[in-house]
């Protein structure tokens, strides 16, 4: 048996129900819409288990699930050296965000991170601490200003509401998901002219150890849409 | 081995303003930075626009610490670009990698164009005779200018890693000066500071070698 974790809740949960209509197997809630059972047709020995998306990373890694749906921000972001865990099997086209650094818009002399970097020294020399960044995702974070050599900064956690901590003293940059920007733009914050640290979408994973020819058979059946089907 | 004063001196003895020197010192353990900076000061500066802003103040940082960057950023603009002849000698000192005897030979010919490493080089033939004179082949001490750029930051001075003839492994044992850390953290009081890392697990492996 292959259990399928999936999103519980949301556009993510119906976009990944009609990613997989569209390759002909029909995922559906068993009951109302407060009960987190599946019903799997079109194909036999898979499972639906409904969770949270923030979890499906860590239950692929632990083996409770063979595949999962989720973002490769999430995926990277909780499991350290993800790719001995787990195998990336199909970016599915929608659930699009950028993990991007954002400062406060009046900040009319920081275009680039060469500019993050110097404001970021003098900002240390002056205040007797070092410059803040509130973000929920410290591994990418960190790993993206250490290559490019950006020392003189401080994480500090923010799980929600996080473009809202530099107007709060909270923090003076941040790095976040954002899709349309939209956002940031409403809290005065502007995005650096750089490449995002990340480009995420929904993807499907698996677990690495769970590969076999039960699951290249399941692979193959969701290579491609069937034509004239989600019609 | 390698000698992270040298390098700091070879740096504070450019005909740099106080500002680029001070920048290019802060970076020198982050050499892709180091070299983006070095470029842009051996370069004609192009005046830089700042647009007009409307966006409310936000946060800790103060317009005024901004405006202060930006005085800086435009009277950097107005300074000569660091000649080539400066760049070149820098680039040769970094890349200086040799036997302890001829890395010195060639310390003492950099030094006779960047006086400012002089003094480092002394020191630098003093240790070397140190361990000369306990019986170790300086030949295969090996001299890295480099050396301590890419490993700890907090590192001033000498630094040093021991390497056994085994591919894939890394260092036995490193270290080096810190001397700096404690000035910082004294604040105002300071001592001269040495220390290192063993890893007992090779160390072991290569006993049992022996």
């Amino acid at each position: 048996m292959i259990r399928l974790g999936v999103p519980s809740k949301g556009r993510l949960m119906e976009q990944t129900f009609d990613w997989f209509a569209d390759r002909g197997v029909r995922l559906s809630r068993a009951g109302s819409d407060r009960e987190y059972a599946g019903r799997v047709e079109g194909v036999d020995g898979v499972q639906l288990v409904l969770l949270s998306a923030g979890e499906i990373p860590r239950e692929l890694a632990a083996g409770r699930i063979e595949l999962g749906v989720t973002g490769t921000d999430l995926v990277r972001e909780k499991l350290a050296g993800w790719s001995s865990d787990l195998v990336e099997l199909a970016p599915m086209g929608f659930g699009h965000a950028d993990l991007i650094l954002a400062v406060p818009e009046c900040w009319r002399d920081c275009t680039d991170l060469d500019d993050f970097a110097a404001i970021a020294r003098d900002f240390r020399a002056e205040h007797g601490f070092r410059l803040r960044i509130a973000t929920k995702y410290h591994r990418l974070v960190r790993a993206w200003l250490s290559a490019h050599e950006v020392a003189d900064y401080q994480l500090v956690d923010s799980q929600g509401a996080t473009e809202g901590t530099v107007a709060n003293m909270t923090a003076e940059a941040i790095a976040d998901i954002t899709s349309s920007g939209e956002t940031l733009r409403a809290n005065n914050l502007r995005i650096l002219n750089e490449p995002p640290i990340l480009r995420s979408q929904a993807t499907l994973f698996a677990n690495r150890a769970a590969m076999g020819p039960a699951m290249d058979a399941l692979i193959a059946r969701l290579a491609a849409p069937e034509a004239g089907r989600s019609a | 081995m390698g000698d992270m004063g040298l390098l700091l001196d070879a740096v504070r003895g450019l005909p740099l303003t106080e500002a680029r020197s001070a920048a290019l010192i802060h970076h020198i353990w982050r050499p892709g930075r180091f070299a983006r900076l070095l470029a842009r000061f051996s370069a004609p500066s192009i005046a830089r626009e700042f647009p007009d802003g409307t966006a409310p103040w936000a946060g800790m940082r103060t317009e005024e610490e901004m405006i202060r960057r930006i005085v800086r950023l435009q009277s950097d603009a107005a300074v000569p670009p660091l000649a080539l002849v400066w760049t070149d000698r820098l680039d040769r000192l970094f890349a200086l990698r040799a036997p302890a005897p001829q890395a010195l030979m060639a310390l003492a010919d950099l030094a006779r164009d960047m006086p400012a490493i002089a003094p480092a080089v002394t020191r630098i033939r003093a240790r070397l005779d140190t361990i000369a004179a306990r019986g170790i082949d300086l030949q295969t001490v090996i001299f890295d200018a480099s050396h301590g750029r890419t490993t700890m930051e907090y590192y001033d001075g000498f630094t040093f890693t021991f390497q056994a003839d085994r591919a894939g492994w890394p260092p036995v044992a490193s270290g080096g000066r810190y001397d700096a850390l404690t000035r910082v953290l004294g604040r105002g009081r300071e001592i001269p500071a040495v220390g290192g890392i063993i890893r007992p697990g090779l160390v072991a492996e290569l006993e049992a070698r022996a």
